[in-house]
This record gives structure tokens, sequence and C-alpha cells, in this order.
């Protein structure tokens, strides 16, 4: 075996906030214990690395938290530190969107967009760099489609002592070039996807025409990166069952201000790009139904994705890889085909091809439900959430709040008044370019057709041909 | 684990089997881990342990000797054969010992 020398003191000790947590949750929920049935096991990648050889991709704490079977996972007292600087996050009631809709819905949303990295993905950047940082790892790489995930993970980087260096979907890195700069001001090396530092993306260059990029791609390059770089790894965002169990302070602390003000909703909403979001908020809820909790009265759970990209709604439950790489392991999942070119909508975190293998366990096993719209209408329900609850959402939220739109408006056309609880994943102040387009005219809507969908699946991997 | 792999081996002066059985079920292979010499290969036919099964097995493997496996020098290993991570889960059975 092979090792790289011993790693210098992080700097992590000598910077540890001293922050107030009251109010921060002491433990993260792991669905995993409560599942009625099983996950479907990982498959090997369809190549072998080019030497044969493993090296640990991931700490072993966060092996440990996503095959967790023990529901409460105790937060570090150094993250809590950490989630204390914006967390807890704000609940509220939307009377402003409710007025105007009309509705007898009580629409309440959680919002996320309160931290520097504007959206909730610092919830699992902080635990991440944290044990990356305590495993002797100095630097991480990794693939970011809007760019909110590499912003976080840049901030949760420099807030433990580690590099960080992101590859950037090319089209939102040139639909917002500001996301970049922030990744720079916290110390962040931001390169566009595909670029000519790795083999897959110059392999990419010179094979595509359509210099757009995709988050699978930029995911490659980054494994790449880190493969080839001594005591660098590579980190994801969502998708993962340590990220989404991360992200589960969102409905922890949801249900408790929920608690607070007598109310249990009917309904929570998120959006859906590979799942961490919508399982960070709709998980906790869902442990009353799984748990028998709730007395049967089952919270509808909805997951929210865009028409253009409908992997749930339209996708199959089918074993694919999670990136361009080929050397990550085959996880059953609803997917596009990894082959999917998803059409250029505003909504990058959404773009992903697939969703987590236990996102999709529970909607092939009926726990939760899914609907997908044209970006359009979530632009007209993300814009008249502005106006009346004066927060402008990103575009992966205005999902989630064109669901919540949708339902209430049902609502009230059939004379029911249900909490309706919508996660408002992220702020929407880096993508003017896209309010912009919508409020000019200039939006259009994709159509996905069958034709699309039968070439995306034919990319799908032949299990039976996998070797083992 | 899967149903019909080799359970683990029980005893505690046996560590080499102990951890050949663990990559073999993690590795969802087939093979006798009775053949895998110190050094096969961690690609070898039929007994492909990719990052995430080696990760498994160390956490298995951390149940079963009640040992914590020690993260920074797993971080600097890469490993090429089943000899390697024999040698890593004696290293970090010494390091418990020592603290």
């Amino acid at each position: 075996m092979t090792t790289a020398p011993p790693s210098p003191p992080q700097a992590a000790a000598a910077t540890s906030p001293s922050t107030d947590t009251d109010g921060v949750p002491e433990a993260w929920y792991s669905i995993l214990a409560d599942l009625p049935f099983e996950l479907p096991p990982d498959l090997p990648p369809p190549v072998a690395r080019a030497d044969g050889s493993v090296a640990a991709q991931l700490p072993l704490e966060l092996v440990r938290q996503a095959h967790a079977r023990k529901a409460d996972i105790p937060i570090p007292e150094e993250v809590r530190e950490r989630y204390a600087s914006w967390r807890p996050t704000p609940l509220r009631r939307a009377r402003g969107l409710e007025r105007h809709l009309g509705t007898t819905a009580r629409i309440y949303y959680k919002y996320e967009g309160g931290n520097a990295s504007g959206s909730h993905k610092l919830n699992t950047s902080i635990p991440q760099a944290y044990y990356y940082a305590r495993a002797g790892v100095r630097r991480v790489t990794t693939g970011t489609g809007a760019g909110q995930w590499g912003t976080a993970l840049a901030m949760a980087s420099q807030m433990f002592g580690i590099d960080c260096t992101v590859y950037m979907v090319e089209i939102s890195f040139r639909q917002k070039p500001y996301r970049r700069v922030v990744m720079n001001l916290f110390g962040a090396d931001v390169h566009a996807s595909a670029s000519d530092r790795t083999e897959v993306g110059r392999r990419y260059r010179e094979s595509s025409e359509d210099a757009r990029g995709n988050l699978a791609l930029a995911m490659a390059e980054a494994i790449e990166d880190a493969a080839v770089t001594d005591m660098s790894r590579f980190c994801v965002g969502s998708g993962e069952s340590y990220s989404i169990l991360h992200q589960t302070v969102i409905g922890i602390e949801a249900e408790r201000q929920l608690d607070a003000l007598g109310e249990r909703p009917d309904i929570v909403v998120a959006s859906m790009g590979a799942g961490s979001n919508f399982g960070g908020t709709a998980f906790p809820f869902l442990r009353r139904t799984l748990t028998g909790g709730d007395g049967g009265s089952g919270v509808r759970c909805i997951s929210v994705e865009p028409a253009s990209c409908p992997k749930l709604t339209r996708g199959v439950y089918a074993y694919d890889v999670t990136d361009f790489s080929g050397v990550t392991a085959l996880e059953q999942m609803y997917t596009l085909g990894h082959g999917f070119v998803t059409p250029a909508i505003h909504a990058g975190g959404l773009r992903y091809h697939a969703t987590s293998k236990l996102v999709s366990a529970l909607y092939h096993h009926g726990l939760i439900e899914a609907v997908a719209y044209p970006q359009t209408e979530v632009f007209r329900s993300g814009t008249l959430f502005a106006q009346t609850e004066g927060l402008v959402p990103a575009p992966e939220s205005a999902h989630a709040i064109h669901a919540a739109v949708v339902e209430a408006e049902r609502a009230r056309d059939e004379g029911r008044s249900p909490a309706i609880l919508v996660c408002v994943s992220g702020h929407g102040h880096f993508d003017m370019s896209a309010y912009d387009a919508y409020l000019s005219g200039q939006l259009v809507d994709d159509v996905v057709t069958e034709d699309d969908l039968a070439r995306a699946r034919a990319t799908l991997p032949v299990v039976g041909d996998v070797p083992s | 684990m899967n149903p019909g792999t080799p359970e683990l081996p029980t005893q505690a002066d046996d560590l080499p089997a102990q951890v050949r059985a663990a990559l073999v079920v993690e590795a969802r292979s087939s093979i006798d881990p009775a053949s895998l010499g110190d050094d096969t290969p961690l690609d070898a036919p039929g007994f492909r342990l990719e990052s995430m099964a080696f990760l498994r097995a160390m956490i298995a493997l951390e149940d079963e000797l009640d040992v914590r496996m020690d993260e920074e020098l797993l971080a600097r290993t890469k490993f090429a054969t089943v000899g390697d991570v024999i040698a890593y889960v004696q290293a970090s059975l010494a390091t418990e010992a020592d603290r």
C-alpha cells in the first residue's frame, strides 16, 4: 500500500465560534431506521479504477451515517455552533400570498436562504467539511449546477481550513458570474465545466458541440481531479443518504415551529433536484407516518420537479450511474438515463438526470407524491411570491412555491382549509437573468417528447452486463 | 449483508480471516474468502471491491472487532491488495491499543 505524508494540524480548532445554539436541533433524523423495506443494494461500477487500487473516498463517519439504523444521529457540537450563525431559520405564514389567492388554505414557508451561500446547501457542507478535516483531508473538489452547492462548500471549507476547487456547469458559470465571485471570496478555486483540466472534460470538449455542460460532467471532473491529487476528496451536495440526513434540520425545526403554533401540516412541498432539499424537509414529517405517530392521518409529501427534467414523474426505476466518471457504484433510482440532455432551464439545481436512491425508494413504495411543472408557470408563482411576501425565491424554490399555489387554489375551489408547508430553499438574487427573461416574455417551455425519453433510456447500463 | 454469504469468523485471533470475510461480503462476491491471498489484488476476477464496499467492510469490522479505524491513516492510504487492507486493520488495532 502507498501512503501520503501526515497532514498538518487543521485550522478548525483555532477558529471555533462561541455561539448560542438554542433552538438548533441536537440530532439529525435518519429515515433508514423507520423504513418498512430494504433499499436495493448498490452495484459495482462499470469500470475499475485504472490501477485497480482502492482509496477511502469518504470519512468513515459519513459512511456510518449513510447506513445508520438509529433514528436520531447526534449533531457534533462544533457543527451545531456553526449552524447557530443562521439557524433556526424562520418559518413564516404567507398571509400576503394567501390573500392574493383568496385561499382557505394556510400556507407556511420555511426560508433557508438566510446565509451567505443563499441556500439550504450549507446544512450539509458544514458537517461534510468538518468530517473531512477531521479525517486529515486537505482539499475537497466538487461539481455545482446553479452554484449554490459550490458556494456552500467554499464557505464550509474555509471554516475548517481546507482548500476547495469547484467545477461549475458552463451555462451557470456564464449566467451567474457573481456566484463565482462569492466562491472566490471564500477562497475557492472555480472552473467552468467542461474544463481542459481533466481527461473527462477534454474528451467532452472535443466530442460535443453542446457548450452548456451538465452536472454529471462537472461531478466527473471533480472526481477525476480528486483522484489524481494527493489528499483530495470529492464532495457531493445532494442525493447521498448522509447529505439528506444533514438536511433534516429543516424539517425538524419546521415541525417544532409548527407545533408551537398548534399546527400540523396536511401537505409538505419541496423542490426536487437530487433529493436533499425534499428529503430534509419531508422526512421528519414522514417519521410520524412511518412510526404510526400521526394516527393514520398521513401527511402528503409532494416532490416538485421541472417538466423538462421529469425524473420521478416520467423516469424509470432502474440502475444507473450517478455521474459520468464511470468509477462510482450503480444505484437503483428514478432516472431519465444519464445520457438525458436537460433543456437549458433556469433552475440549474434541478437539472440532474436522476434522484437519490432513498427518495426514489419512497416514491416507488407510494410514500410520497411527485408533480412536474413547466418553468413559465413556476416563474409566475415565483414572481407572485416575491410581490406578496417580499422575498425573491431561487428558481428551484419557485417550483415548490408553485406547487403550494396549485394546492392552495385547489383547496379554495373545493372549500377545504389544509395547512401547507413549503420549503423556500434559497433566494434568487443571483438569478436576475432568469427573472429578466420571464418578465420580458423571453422564457419558453421546452417540451420533452417520448422520443427524447426513449433515447435517454437507451443510455441506461445493462445491469446483467455489469462485471461483479 | 447478503443472505448466503459467509459469516464473519468469530475468533479474535484470526484477524486476517475476519478481514477477508468482510471484504467478500461487502464486495457481494461468491468467492471463498480463504482463497484470497495477501497479494490478491482488490480488482481480482470475481472480486472487485469498489470504494464504498471497502468502506462498508471497514465499518462492519469496527463493529466486529470493537475498534475505531485510524481515520487519518485511512485517508492517506491507497489499497492495492488484500494484504494492504489486513495491514491497515492491524495498524488501526495497534493505534487503538496505544491510546
